[in-house]
């Protein structure tokens, strides 16, 4: 786009550009380093072996992964619905949905706690994922919906005639036209599982039953503050995400741009 | 509005299905379809409704009550917790720190990210390596930022050893601990960790300009800076209003960042409406008054919620 540009204003381009990198890479790498104080490399050795970081890790796989597959699976039946099956009520029950599109978890501290109490559901990866698919369900209605009110109407009709029921044209002709979509919403769907730290933090008190979010904190209340260790475990709950960042960055980063505009 | 537009597609659909309804084998009667129909939608209304929707309800009640969140009886207060926010210095801090974060993180992240995706369109090396990493932090987890950087900014932290050895040490100080600077420390992590998102998102709306325009407009003499101005510039108006709105919900949301960095404080500097349900509710056991609070989220968050659906449906018609 800007290809004539003065020597003058290539210089400040390129001086922004290597500025711009060192903000990204250099906190990065004071996080590398820290971990490497003390102990060196054995800091990861104890945090893998010494804690219970890898249960932390497979409660958070066990969490992400069942919140991801409820809500694609949620959404998009009922985007199909909605659009292509136009069931009654269709516009309060969009509404309803859509109406939690932006609802932080926190807002919702009182019934959960209470509710989670009189359950006795505390430290059930339940508590965390009934919350958490309800909270993310919105977004991958919306952005359901608006992908599938583009797809021709005619394709439905066609299938329809041709004797495919409701539960095939789904999974054989919805589903795969859907990819692009189910893709943006499996994105952000196990990012925002991944991550999350509030609803673990309020219903996840057990250390046997705690997510990775929690292993920073697990560190503080445990040992006298083993800073090496905390940033050794934050080092290695990142890379799982940055590895698959990178492998998949171009999708991801589309993902991103249609889970904003679609 | 969504759903004319979803009817108006179908009903260009449905002489086609009239037509051939002569075959009864192919056609499903019309109630009885429309019925099975709702059942593809009631998990997610069902979902949606029997957690937020009834979490919502039940703010609304127990916020009329004094209440500690354990005891089987709640005091009828009436509207008295919604009085007391008036006079409840922590809740006017919360929010007015709510609003400053959330300003200072548009106008920074949208600027920022706007500037680099403007770089990344100059013939500079390490352009594309920079497309790729400044997304980085944006898919990391908060809680696992705020450990460190907690650790990086403290008094004795990795910041203030560089800064002393570049010879700033004079503005070292503990940037998170100091009240004058943590509230903006907190908006500088933020920003760091989310300036990627505004990134590509204007970088993706530069991509969709016409290279023809460009290159008419190059022809027509048009500098670099007329170019962004004239021609770039006004294409991207759709693309400031989502993420205007997305950082505005973001900055609402924000609540692991600042409890695991400064806990609100020092003092009420970086107090934010999450922490104040919070702290209210599971730490001080006033469950009545922290559900009141909550349903001030709740209406910040439905307003916010229908400006996305509108906007939403700008750009996708």
């Amino acid at each position: 786009m800007f290809r004539y540009q003065s020597i003058a204003s290539r210089v400040v381009s390129q001086v922004l550009v290597v500025l711009a990198l060192l903000v990204v890479i250099v906190p990065l790498g004071l996080v590398l380093k820290e971990s490497l104080a003390g102990a060196g490399w054995r800091n990861y050795t104890e945090v893998l072996t010494g804690t219970p970081f890898l249960r932390f890790f497979l409660n958070s796989l066990i969490i992400s992964a069942s919140t991801v597959a409820v809500v694609t699976t949620v959404a998009m039946a009922a985007a199909y619905g909605l659009v292509m099956l136009r069931a009654p009520f269709g516009r309060t029950s969009q509404v309803a949905v859509i109406a939690g599109l932006a609802l932080p978890a926190v807002a919702l501290t009182v019934p959960l706690f209470v509710t989670i109490q009189r359950l006795g559901l505390f430290d059930s990866p339940l508590a965390v994922i009934v919350p958490l698919c309800a909270l993310s369900v919105p977004f991958g209605l919306l952005v359901g919906r608006n992908f599938l009110a583009g797809i021709p109407g005619e394709i439905h009709e066609a299938a329809r005639l041709d004797g495919a029921g409701a539960v095939t044209i789904f999974v054989r002709v919805v589903a795969p036209l859907a990819r692009p979509i189910i893709a943006v919403i499996v994105i952000f769907t196990f990012l925002a599982a991944w991550n999350e730290y509030f609803l673990p933090l309020l219903l996840l008190q057990d250390s046997s039953a705690q997510v990775i979010t929690q292993v920073p904190t697990y560190f503080q209340s445990e040992r006298q503050v083993d800073l090496p260790k905390v940033f050794a475990a934050n080092v290695l709950i990142s890379l799982p995400i940055i590895a698959v960042y990178l492998v998949l960055q171009r999708q991801i980063r589309a993902g991103f741009v249609a889970g904003a505009i679609k | 509005m969504p759903v004319t537009e979803t009817r108006r597609e179908h009903e260009t659909a449905a002489p086609a299905r009239a037509r051939p309804a002569g075959r009864a084998r192919t056609t499903w009667p019309r109630h009885r379809a429309r019925a099975a129909a709702l059942l593809w939608v009631l998990p997610a209304v069902i979902l949606v409704a029997g957690v937020v929707h009834v979490g919502i309800a039940y703010n609304a009640a127990v916020g009329t009550t004094e209440w500690n969140g354990i005891s089987p009886t709640r005091l009828p207060v009436g509207f008295d917790n919604y009085v007391a926010m008036a006079r409840d210095d922590v809740f006017l801090a919360a929010l007015r720190n709510t609003a400053v974060y959330g300003v200072a993180i548009i106008v920074l992240q949208l600027s920022l990210g706007l500037g680099l995706a403007v770089l990344v369109r100059t013939q500079t090396r390490g352009r594309h390596l920079l497309r790729v990493l400044v997304f980085v932090p944006v898919v990391l987890s908060p809680a696992i930022i705020a450990t460190s950087a907690r650790h990086v900014l403290d008094h004795d932290g990795a910041l203030n050893a560089a800064l002393d050895a570049i010879g700033l040490g004079s503005l070292a100080q503990p940037w998170l601990a100091n009240p004058t600077t943590a509230l903006a420390t907190l908006v500088a992590i933020t920003v760091w960790q989310y300036t990627g998102y505004s990134f590509v998102i204007y970088d993706a709306a530069i991509a969709q300009v016409d290279e023809a325009t460009l290159e008419a407009a190059q022809i027509d003499g048009a500098g670099n800076a007329r170019m962004f101005t004239a021609v770039i510039l006004p294409s991207l108006r759709g693309s400031h209003l989502v993420l205007i709105v997305l950082t505005a919900i973001n900055a609402l949301k924000t609540f692991d960042l600042v409890i695991l960095t400064t806990g609100g404080g020092p003092g009420m500097s970086t107090e934010m409406l999450t922490l104040h349900v919070y702290e209210q509710t599971i730490v001080r056991f006033h469950a009545g008054y922290g559900a009141a609070l909550s349903m001030v989220l709740v209406i910040i968050a439905l307003v916010f919620a229908v400006l996305q659906v509108r906007l939403s449906h700008v750009r996708g018609a």
